[in-house]
């Protein structure tokens, strides 16, 4: 079995002393469970990538993250390492409350330099984070790396943003349908008829009245819901997806609020 | 479209009766949901994603947690945060008490 491999930490570090311990355990283990034998070879990910789709290698191991462009051509494993960016003060400085106006250093022409752009922080070029006095933007993975402490806004990460949005949703939902209700029982109470009486057309001379064609044309666009709903249900599991479930779910014909009018 | 169907046969209040008896099932469903909403930020035991059942993963990772050598017992309390759990282990190490600190020094890194 061939296989290519990649230096990029903290996924893969070829530096390692321990590294056929324990970064390569996974492939040795798997190649065991095959008896095949490994030959490895090292390259850059263009390299093995393009080798891997012409078969010339059978699995390439490196720090691929789950935004690949590869992920076309090649079958990613699950992730196993999520990072984070993240402003960080040396570790016994106070941590401001806002990085607006915060004189923050960043590795210059990174991709963390341009995301900082986009913050109210005052960015700082450096050539060595490390080297730098004061708050620097890094991956999280870096800190204990460098004695510098996370800034603390949300060491949880942003999970729980999933929830909040579940909320807000299912809000939502609840005052929509308060709404409608207390909009139709003062209807029927009032003995308010239709505000727009459903006019008539003469397409073949004949008058018909416009309803007719109503019924098939909602019937004819409730019709994609159903399908995307039902399309819905199996991710919505897979990633354990309760906002994108309960939306699939009102998707379905049973319960299907949007399909009324 | 009931509402439409019964203006067509003349029936003026069907329109509305259909609303109420949608709304209801909307109003349900937001009660439902927001209840599932509100657990969830409360930190309610895991739920499976259709909120059916409790999720099996807490259960498992206790009996795999207990059944290592070096635990005499365990608490696991596991919360759901979007699409990740997050779990808090704590174990009583059995008298082997050196074994235990080995054992937990690569968790800790």
């Amino acid at each position: 079995m061939h296989e290519g491999v990649k230096d990029n930490p903290p996924w893969v570090e070829l530096d390692e002393l321990d590294l056929e311990a324990r970064r390569y355990a996974l492939a040795e283990r798997f190649a065991a469970g095959i008896e095949a034998e490994i030959e490895w070879i090292e390259g850059s990910e263009e390299e093995l990538f393009a080798a891997l789709e012409v078969h010339e290698l059978d699995l390439v191991v490196g720090g691929i993250t789950s935004v690949s462009p590869w992920a076309s051509v090649a079958a990613l494993t699950h992730p196993y390492l999520t990072t984070a960016s993240l402003v960080a003060v040396p570790e016994g400085r106070e941590p401001p409350d806002d990085i607006a106006g915060l004189e923050v250093g960043v590795e210059s022409s990174s991709e963390l330099e341009g995301l900082l752009r986009k913050t109210d922080a005052r960015v700082i070029e450096v050539e060595d984070v490390a080297a730098h006095e004061g708050a620097v933007a890094i991956d999280n993975y870096l800190l204990d790396d460098l004695d510098v402490v996370d800034t603390g806004a949300l060491p949880f990460g942003y999970h729980r943003a999933v929830n909040v949005g579940y909320l807000c949703a299912s809000l939502a939902l609840f005052v929509m349908g308060l709404f409608i209700l207390d909009d139709s029982v003062m209807k029927l109470i009032s003995f308010e008829h239709a505000h727009a009486p459903i006019g008539l057309v003469q397409p073949w001379g004949e008058p018909i009245w416009l309803g007719w064609f109503m019924i098939p044309a909602l019937v004819y666009s409730a019709i994609p819901a159903v399908i995307i709903g039902r399309l819905k249900l199996p991710l919505a599991r897979e990633l354990h997806d309760k906002v994108l479930y309960a939306d699939a779910q009102m998707n379905k014909p049973t319960g299907s609020p949007r399909s009324r009018r | 479209m009931i509402g439409v169907i019964g203006i067509g046969l003349g029936l003026w209040w069907l329109d509305a009766a259909a609303a109420i008896i949608i709304s209801l099932d909307i109003t349900k469903d937001g009660v439902t949901n927001l209840k599932a909403a509100t657990g969830g930020l409360m930190d309610s035991r895991p739920t499976v994603t259709d909120d059916s059942q409790l999720d099996p993963l807490p259960e498992r990772l206790r009996s795999e947690v207990e059944s290592l050598g070096w635990v005499s017992d365990c608490a696991v309390r596991v919360r759901e945060e979007g699409h990740v759990f997050f779990a808090d282990v704590q174990v009583v190490p059995s008298t082997d008490a050196e074994l235990a600190v080995k054992s937990r020094e690569p968790c800790t890194s």
